[in-house]
């Protein structure tokens, strides 16, 4: 996994939730140079906040409202890509995450307000529980089962680290939100966000403890 | 005569009143007269000044009313009052010589209801009701009729404040960033029309109609922040259907409050609300949601009312099933405006209605042309109803002079210029389309009205009539910065691709030779169905390009158009309520026809509000033959110097069509508000002890018809 190969998969994705206007807004992961010869993607301005002890809706509100994010999906959910390089071939972080909107209805509850611009598509009863969702890779921070290098996060819960088997490529994390949570939309358009994306060869993390208890293993 | 404009006047009514009715006996006295207003704000709060007389033979005259006979400080008082308004002008450099007013500030305290007054030296005056006359007669206006201009556009300005604008730093002098910057810094203060529909205060039902660019947002905000300021115990509700415009009506209350009272608002007793609303937190109330929690009863959200009332219905089914769940509702607001009105089915109007304390003083704005969903406003008569003996609850009075205003027309447009609005027009009412007109006005003045001038022939069916814009009506400055060739181009296509190609080398170019930002570019798909699909390959074009693009949607929060760096596609809902620079107007086909004449009509409509979010320039892109019939129509207009010349339907011709502005027949309507207005004079007489209440019983138990014997 190189810089390089995220860009390029990124620059997939991109295209295909700009064409099936699943991305209503954009902003582009910028890439840094790290002090030492590292390179970070997606940097954000307040991503950190996203770890502080507040409500949700303050975070949501403070991602959304500062472009803290780079795609948002039509119901106002928000998803972040970030990779850091240690040199130019070595991934040491990334961090992606999706926060739902806490305030309009769900995508595949209300199809006609965001497919036909139903004016008041957005009066509906919530009775849905939305969260946050985080997939974290940082090989420095590993304690075996305790904290596995690459884990999921459900809500904001400190302990939550599910064992993930490998670091997530952006295209496998875009999809895993679309697929589960969009599920109208990824169907509609399942012949554009099938397609074959820039292949990434995948890094294997998980121990052989890890392996013991409840985890997700990546597609291939 | 002079020009009577009736604030709010709630707490001296009586010496407002009369004030109202001797200075406009007085027939050499010309000018204008404001009651309640205005209100200034001062370190001690808000100043609220009971009335000031404008006037070109008696100079400036404020009034501090006296609703008894206890005139009490009347100097101090009149010092303030004096004090504030020479505040409140000597900013104005025509008004001044050096350090003073050219013209002297004169204070009369009016008391009708004395028998006597005392007497005062100047520069004091006090009036009753038999010297209020001479006392206006010994002053003058010392200046001419220029500072008089600029002395009643000073009263006039209810505001100084704009709506956000952009910085923009054009290097070329002639770039359309440049252009813009130029439109943008002349549209000016509000004009004596705008703010008089600000001032005007009804004790009932008022409406306001406009064309799209009229300004009725604004007047709708300002008339919130001035009602507030003048009656700060009143709970106040501004409500809509456009999602985007909370923001906007939320920044311009707040500002005009401060700019007003120098205070901010006092929020706890104005709503910003949507018109549906759901349960929530505050964000999501809405009227109905609230007047359902109000009243106890039931409450829909969408899907509950699209499964009750069929789809197209939801929002008039859940409000007529509010209606229907409690005869005697609990009022709860004093002041209730409704925005955009045409996109509101009657039954919320109804229900905003109910939900009102008594005299009932409900606002509503609209502009019929702009009615995206294929429902018309109807005349006030049908559209609160009747009482139980078969009377309308709601009568507006259209005659001038007496009363506040409940009708008013802004016809001033300052959006769009001359060649754009009657583009819109043209389309919309199909004027020069082959199978003839698909909508039109009833009432034939309404076209001067929405300020149009008869060039030729007359309103009259089967007459050949042409029908202009003037600079009075159109500001000339809106078109003058380009040629008339750049202002509005119809561009056809043979396919989705080549429609996609020419939109994104428009954009690329107008974002880098042009000058414009990308936030001054607006691409609108009339069609709502179609919108999602359409857009995606331009969007993914331009971001290929580093051009950044958003779709207008329900998760955009704030005011969608004034975020920075993207190119903004929408729909034509979303488009609602919002401006821009530059509009592209894609797949404008679709609104070429539909398949029955009240469709037709109706995207037509959606074209017409697209063209209309234009501040400079439009361009209108479409495919196939629908665009080649379009194209065929805008060049009989170009041909014609976009004037809408055509055969005047006659009336049978008019019922045929939609009839897109129905009202009562005339005499009908003068009858029947001419009876309530006397009715009303009459009860008030009766109130004051001018007549014998007794005496009015019996000459009325004399014409009780005896009922009917079997």
């Amino acid at each position: 996994m190189t810089p390089q190969d995220i860009r390029q998969q990124l620059n997939d994705v991109y295209a295909r939730l700009i064409s099936t206007n699943l991305s209503v807004k954009q902003f582009y992961p910028k890439e840094q140079l790290l002090p030492g010869g590292g390179v970070s993607i997606g940097n954000l301005p307040v991503s950190s906040i996203s770890l502080r002890d507040i409500s949700y809706e303050e975070i949501y509100t403070e991602v959304e409202s500062n472009d803290g994010y780079h795609i948002k999906l039509p119901d106002g959910g928000l998803l972040i890509f970030q990779y850091t390089f240690n040199g130019t071939t070595t991934l040491t972080k990334h961090r992606l995450c999706y926060f739902p909107s806490f305030e309009l209805p769900i995508y595949d509850k209300a199809p006609n307000l965001y497919e036909n611009d139903e004016l008041y598509g957005d009066v509906i009863l919530n009775k849905l529980v939305r969260f946050p969702i985080r997939f974290d890779y940082d090989p420095n921070a590993h304690k075996d089962v305790e904290h596995p290098i690459s884990h999921l996060t459900l809500g904001q819960y400190d302990n939550c680290r599910i064992p993930v088997g490998a670091a997530v490529s952006p295209n496998e994390f875009a999809m895993f939100i679309l697929r589960n949570f969009y599920s109208r939309s990824y169907k509609k358009n399942k012949n554009a966000l099938d397609k074959k994306p820039h292949h990434i060869p995948q890094i294997q993390t998980i121990t052989e403890a890890e392996r013991r208890i409840t985890h997700f293993i990546n597609g291939r | 005569m002079i020009n009577v404009i009736w604030g709010s006047a709630r707490e001296k009514p009586e010496s407002s009143k009369s004030l109202a009715d001797k200075l406009s006996s007085i027939k050499a006295l010309s000018g204008y007269l404001y009651l309640g207003y205005p209100v200034i704000g001062s370190p001690t709060g808000p100043m609220k000044f009971d009335a000031l007389l404008v006037s070109e033979t008696a100079g400036l005259v404020g009034f501090d009313l006296v609703e008894g006979v206890e005139l009490g400080d009347f100097k101090s008082r009149q010092d303030d009052i004096a004090s504030m308004l020479d505040v409140r002008l000597k900013p104005y450099a025509g008004l001044k010589d050096r350090r003073n007013l050219k013209f002297d500030i004169h204070v009369v305290t009016y008391a009708p209801a004395k028998p006597s007054v005392p007497v005062v030296e100047e520069p004091y005056f006090i009036a009753n009701k038999d010297s209020l006359i001479s006392i206006i007669n010994q002053f003058d206006w010392p200046c001419d009729n220029g500072v008089f201009k600029q002395l009643l556009a000073a009263v006039q300005v209810v505001t100084s404040i704009r709506a956000g604008k952009l910085k923009r730093e054009p290097q070329k002098p002639n770039s359309r960033g440049a252009k813009l910057k130029r439109v943008e810094e002349s549209i000016a203060n509000l004009d004596q029309h705008q703010s008089q529909a600000v001032i005007e205060t009804v004790e009932g039902v008022q409406r306001i109609r406009g064309l799209a660019g009229s300004g009725k947002t604004i007047v709708l905000a300002l008339k919130v922040a001035y009602l507030h300021a003048q009656n700060p115990d009143w709970k106040i509700a501004v409500t809509f259907n456009t999602r985007s415009l909370k923001d906007q009506f939320k920044r311009l209350i707040n500002a005009f409050t401060i700019e007003q009272t120098g205070a901010e608002p006092d929020w706890e007793n104005i709503d910003i609300l949507n018109a549906w609303g759901a349960p929530g937190d505050r964000e999501r109330d809405g009227i109905y949601y609230k007047y359902c929690r109000t009243q106890e009863i039931n409450f829909f959200d969408f899907n509950g009312a699209k499964r009750t009332f069929g789809e197209g219905k939801e929002f008039a089914g859940a409000c007529n099933a509010a209606l229907k769940a409690k005869l005697d509702p609990i009022p709860y607001y004093d002041l209730l405006l409704v925005d955009e009105a045409q996109d509101l089915p009657p039954e919320f109007l109804r229900l905003c209605f109910h939900f009102l304390k008594e005299p009932k003083r409900l606002v509503y704005a609209y502009d019929e042309l702009q009615s995206l969903t294929g429902s018309s406003v109807l005349p006030p008569e049908e559209l609160f109803g009747s009482d139980t003996e078969g009377n309308p609850l709601v009568l507006l009075n259209t005659e001038e002079g007496t009363t506040p205003k409940q009708d008013i027309i802004l016809e001033k447009c300052y959006r769009n210029s001359r060649p754009l609005l009657a583009t819109a027009h043209a389309l919309g009412f199909g004027i020069y389309r082959e199978k003839g007109l698909v909508q039109f006005f009833d009432q034939d003045n309404l076209w001067i009205d929405v300020g149009y001038v008869v060039d030729d022939g007359a309103l009259r069916g089967g007459e050949t009539v042409t029908l202009t814009r003037t600079a009075d009506s159109s500001p000339a400055f809106l078109e003058d910065h380009s040629p008339l060739s750049d202002l509005i181009q119809f561009h056809r296509f043979n396919d989705a691709s080549e429609q996609t190609d020419f939109l994104v080398q428009s954009i690329i170019q107008n974002i880098r030779e042009d000058e414009l930002k990308p936030e001054d570019i607006v691409v609108i798909n009339p069609n709502p169905l179609t919108t999602q699909r359409e857009v995606g390959p331009a969007r993914q074009q331009l971001f290929s390009e580093a051009i950044n693009s958003e779709l207008a949607g329900v998760s955009t929060s704030a005011d969608i158009f004034t975020k920075s760096g993207s190119v903004t596609f929408t729909g034509v809902f979303r488009a609602k309520g919002n401006e821009a620079g530059m509009v592209y107007i894609i797949n404008a086909q679709d609104s070429f026809s539909s398949w029955s004449k009240s469709t037709t009509a109706l995207v037509r409509n959606r074209l017409f509000t697209a063209i209309t979010r234009a501040k400079a320039w439009v361009r209108v892109l479409g495919i196939g033959p629908g665009m080649d019939g379009l194209i065929q129509e805008w060049n009989t207009l170009q041909k014609n110097e976009y004037k809408l010349k055509f055969r005047y339907p006659t009336s049978e011709e008019k019922q045929e069509l939609r009839l897109i502005n129905r009202e009562l027949s005339s005499t009908k309507r003068t009858k029947y508000s001419k009876l309530k207005i006397q009715r009303d004079l009459l009860l008030q007489a009766a109130e004051r002890g001018d007549i014998d209440v007794d005496d009015m019983i019996n000459e009325l138990q004399k014409l009780k018809k005896p009922h009917s014997k079997k």
